[in-house]
């Protein structure tokens, strides 16, 4: 610009000398001036080189950790609901076909499935991608052969991912190398968004006026003319706002990163930087993830119709949102797909048939990321103890947990529909009725389901966590265990009578029954499968207290509970997950385990991080556990827990415990079978009355849960220190099997009462004088 | 559970030659619940009193005549289960990873079958026999003791368990827990 001037102002400057010196002078201050901006221009342009290198070379993106649900595991001889599997296939995005011939494909026929599995690299070795044929019998895998034929006796599907832990921007992202997009995406994304990509430098003026001679065509803005390159820098290094200085940045940027790196690299980083949507308050970026968020599948398996939608969508992924839009969506992806034609990319038969494709999105229900806010914050908060924030929510960690989907599933229902038919039931008190459940393992003390509300997939409130209430009767079980640790028996006969007991405060504590009735003597079994408050307290209070704290310390409370008289009818306050610590013990045998959600960690490489191993201490003797679990499945078979047989088969053995907190404001139920044990808590948030009891609301929850379950039998092995005897049970005797009202009870070895009933007497007599008569 | 089965079969049968029988005893406390299998499966059920809840209609309802069935189920001698093919595949696994000294697969195996079959005690003796290798004494320990808790009525599986025990009290400096555990392992 200053040497177009210059001529002109000497031509006008021989009017005089003064100017022309003026005009010296300013020509050398213009001189200096741009030196000074060329000067000023480079550093800027060192500064911006500096920072397009580092952030491309760095880290480039905070990768959220990534949290997987247990793998299924397959072999003959399994329990394996063929509803539930075709879910869990359903939920890894597999495709069912006639004939799978590509991993991620199932050929489903009513006794058998052919599954090509994709593979997965697990920690402790990788599971090669297989093509297997699995024969059910019943509910039941009855056989599964490798691809020629062989017997396979183990393996394991993919783990269905259920979330991650995000950073403060909530960005999220699965990472993908060029090499595993499908051709058909970056044809599409050049053809549409970049035609001249691999052409220019960053920059393309050829676009540029295009994109300006379809605006004053169109008399409105309608292309912007930015490179796939402008594209991803201003995504990946400036901020959102508009600005002019934004603006003049972006181009030396994307001509500096087009100098440095290949068209590849810049390509590979565009396909993993780009937002295609937002879920809830997680944004999705990148392809890789876009592909399971619309599709559940990898992105390599996606076919043409799926990938020209996902390169339409760039355009504006809320506009051409599939779900919310998916008139919009489906013309955007046939534009893609015609301009692909046109260009020579598809031909016309496959542009017709992608045509005519529907958009073949999921349900944003079905997909399982996300869908355990309350799992996920169990597991965020045991790996918050360990890891620092920034560690889990970029470095890209993997999270392998125990979560079981169909356990979850079936709890989920549960506790949905069984509130539901309370609320017809009960009606307007109940209307806000709430739950929480927890369900684990019982020998292995994984914990495979829990859930934190009505609302499943709502982050909210984390019942099963953080609601402590009263747990009511669900605290006897340790009374009667420490009862039977000082010497107690099942056939001790307890004494159901009006107790009061002194406090420090002067006043007193003077427990009622339910029933407002006491009910005299009655067998220790009974007391508890009863759940009678007056003789638990009679029997508490002469164990001593502090016996029933250590017990309960013992069997897994953490928090030591204070020594109040009114602990023994379970006025302490837990939550679900505390008191399943508790009944996890007491399914394990006596066996106490930690309760764990996480099995392993590893970095971004599936290197080892931390594992949390299986431990066992044994708290309580197999003798007095074997008692105690007698007493528990007296509970359910003739107790307060009987309404499981209504719904259960009477050969699947259960134990468990209702609970009722003072003045009816919750109802609970702890049990467990043989291969689950669930604890469920029913109430209302602002602590209101209920209309029923642990009998009339978590039972029901258990019980509808277990028959979608249909878990293993609970099965008592007696210890060698335990012997049965028949016994009378009003007297609390010895008794013959063939006298009325006697029952097998068992008894460690030595404490069975001596005496003999008056029945049994006569009994034992006659049968003697049978059995001399026969060897006469 | 085919032997506990056979029980309650037999107590069912002989609740139901009771009552055909006639015989009527006192209904003093309470009624079990009684299978009956020759209808659709229901159990007889009486509504807690106090209860509340939903009434709920069993499919067949068989008044039940006597106090003197045992609804709790007395265990019955334990009949050692065929292992799983997953599990033995899963054990082998493991020992070789264990004699090759790489540890944390041998117990990515364990789990495994652990999980499979979480009552089979050669799972929590191989996990234990690995403990004991590394040296953790009171973890070997325990889990060798959960493996006796599920091996009962097995005494091959016990006596083995019982001299690892031995073995493991004896490295921990336990002589006389080493003693008692070999005693108890020659009871066999």
């Amino acid at each position: 610009m200053a040497k177009k001037r210059a001529p002109k102002s000497s031509s006008r400057g021989q009017r005089s000398k003064k100017p022309r010196s003026f005009l010296k002078k300013f020509l050398i201050l213009l001189f200096k001036l741009s030196l000074l901006g060329l000067v000023i221009g480079g550093i800027g342009l060192i500064y911006l080189d500096v920072q397009v290198t580092t952030k491309f070379e760095g880290k480039r993106w905070a990768l959220p950790a990534k949290v997987y649900a247990r793998p299924l595991e397959l072999y003959p001889g399994q329990v394996l609901d063929r509803a539930a599997f075709k879910q869990e296939l359903k939920g890894l995005g597999y495709r069912f076909v006639n004939q799978a011939n590509k991993p991620g494909m199932v050929e489903w026929a009513s006794s058998r499935a052919r599954v090509y599995t994709r593979g997965f690299s697990f920690p402790d070795g990788d599971e090669p991608a297989k093509r297997m044929l699995i024969s059910f019998s019943g509910n039941r895998v009855a056989s599964i052969q490798g691809s020629n034929g062989q017997s396979v006796p183990l393996s394991r599907l993919e783990p269905i991912l259920i979330g991650g832990i995000y950073p403060q921007d909530n960005e999220d992202r699965d990472l993908i190398r060029l090499d595993q997009a499908p051709e058909a995406l970056l044809e599409a994304l050049i053809q549409i968004e970049d035609r001249d990509y691999y052409d220019h430098f960053g920059v393309s003026p050829k676009g540029i006026a295009r994109a300006m001679w379809v605006n004053i065509k169109a008399g409105r803005f309608v292309q912007g003319g930015s490179t796939l390159t402008q594209q991803l820098i201003k995504n990946f290094y400036l901020t959102s706002e508009r600005t002019l200085a934004r603006k003049l940045m972006e181009i030396p940027m994307a001509v500096l990163l087009d100098l440095h790196y290949s068209k590849e690299e810049i390509l590979e980083a565009y396909l993993n930087e780009v937002y295609l949507g937002q879920a809830g308050s997680r944004a999705v970026h990148g392809f890789g993830l876009a592909s399971q968020y619309y599709f559940a599948q990898p992105i390599h398996e996606l076919k043409l119709h799926q990938v020209a939608l996902l390169a339409g969508m760039v355009k504006g992924p809320s506009y051409y949102d599939p779900r919310r839009h998916p008139e919009r969506a489906t013309a955007r992806r046939n534009l893609v797909l015609k301009v692909l034609q046109e260009q020579g990319v598809i031909s016309m038969k496959q542009r017709l048939s992608a045509e005519k494709q529907s958009l073949g999105v999921v349900k944003q229900r079905s997909l399982h990321k996300g869908a355990y806010p309350a799992y996920l914050d169990l597991v965020k908060r045991q790996l918050r103890e360990e890891y620092p924030e920034e560690v889990l929510n970029s470095e890209g960690l993997r999270v392998f947990t125990s979560l079981d989907p169909m356990v979850q599933a079936n709890s989920e229902q549960a506790l949905s529909r069984t509130i539901t038919t309370l609320q017809k039931r009960y009606g307007k008190p109940v209307s806000e009725l709430q739950g929480g459940i927890v369900v684990t393992d019982p020998q292995t003390g994984e914990v495979l389901a829990l859930v934190g509300g009505k609302q499943t997939r709502y982050q909210g409130f984390n019942r099963a966590l953080d609601a402590r209430r009263p747990i009511g009767s669900l605290v006897k079980p340790a009374v009667y265990l420490a009862g039977l640790e000082q010497g107690y028996t099942l056939a001790t006969i307890l004494d159901d009578q009006p107790i009061s007991v002194s406090l420090s405060d002067g006043s007193s504590w003077v427990p009622q029954n339910f029933d407002r009735v006491s009910h005299g003597k009655v067998p220790f079994y009974l007391a508890l499968a009863k759940s009678y408050n007056q003789s638990t307290a009679q029997l508490g209070m002469s164990v001593g207290l502090d016996k029933v704290i250590d017990l309960l310390e013992r069997l897994g409370v953490e928090r030591t509970p204070k020594p109040y008289p009114s602990l023994l009818l379970g006025a302490e306050s837990m939550s679900p997950f505390e008191i399943a610590k508790v009944y996890q013990t007491i399914a394990a045998n006596g066996f106490r385990a930690p309760m764990r959600a996480i099995r392993l960690v590893t970095d971004i490489e599936g290197e080892e991080l931390s594992r949390y191993p299986f431990k066992v201490k044994q708290v309580v003797s197999a003798e007095n556990m074997h008692l105690i679990q007698y007493a528990l499945q007296a509970v359910t078979r003739e107790g307060t827990g009987r309404y499981i047989y209504n719904r259960l088969p009477a050969a699947l053995n259960v134990a468990g415990k209702t609970g009722t907190s003072n003045d009816q404001r919750d109802s609970w139920f702890a049990g467990f079978a043989g291969d689950r044990m669930a604890v469920v808590w029913l109430g209302l948030d602002n602590n209101g009355k209920l209309p029923f009891t642990g009998s009339g609301g978590a039972l029901r929850v258990w019980t509808e849960l277990m028959v979608k379950e249909r878990p293993h039998s609970f099965m008592a092995t007696q210890p060698e220190g335990i012997e049965y005897h028949w016994i009378e049970e009003q007297t609390g005797l010895l008794s013959a099997e063939q006298c009325q009202g006697v029952r097998q009870l068992p008894f460690i070895i030595g404490t069975a009462p001596q005496e003999y009933a008056e029945c049994a007497d006569d009994r034992q007599n006659n049968s003697l004088d049978w059995f001399k008569r026969w060897f006469r | 559970m085919v032997q506990v089965r056979g029980g309650l079969k037999a107590a069912v049968a002989g609740v139901m030659f009771v009552g055909l029988a006639g015989c009527v005893s006192g209904t003093g406390g309470y009624r079990p619940p009684v299978e009956d299998r020759t209808g659709q499966g229901g159990v007889v059920q009486q509504v807690e009193p106090a209860a509340t809840g939903v009434v709920v209609r069993p499919g067949v309802i068989r008044e039940s005549r006597t106090e003197q069935t045992v609804s709790v189920p007395v265990p019955t001698a334990r009949t050692v289960q065929a292992q799983n093919p997953a599990v033995i595949a899963l054990l082998d696994s493991a020992k070789r990873q264990k004699q090759s000294g790489s540890m944390q697969s041998a117990e990515s195996s364990l789990e495994r079958a652990q999980r499979i079959a979480p009552r089979d005690p050669e799972i929590y003796y191989h996990w234990a026999d690995l403990r004991r290798l590394e040296g953790r004494w009171p973890q070997a320990e325990q889990l060798a003791l959960k493996g006796t808790n599920l091996a009962i009525g097995d005494v091959v599986m016990l006596r083995r368990l019982w001299l690892l025990i031995a073995d493991i009290r004896q490295s921990s400096g336990d002589r006389s827990g080493a003693r008692e555990a070999r005693l108890k392992a020659q009871s066999y």
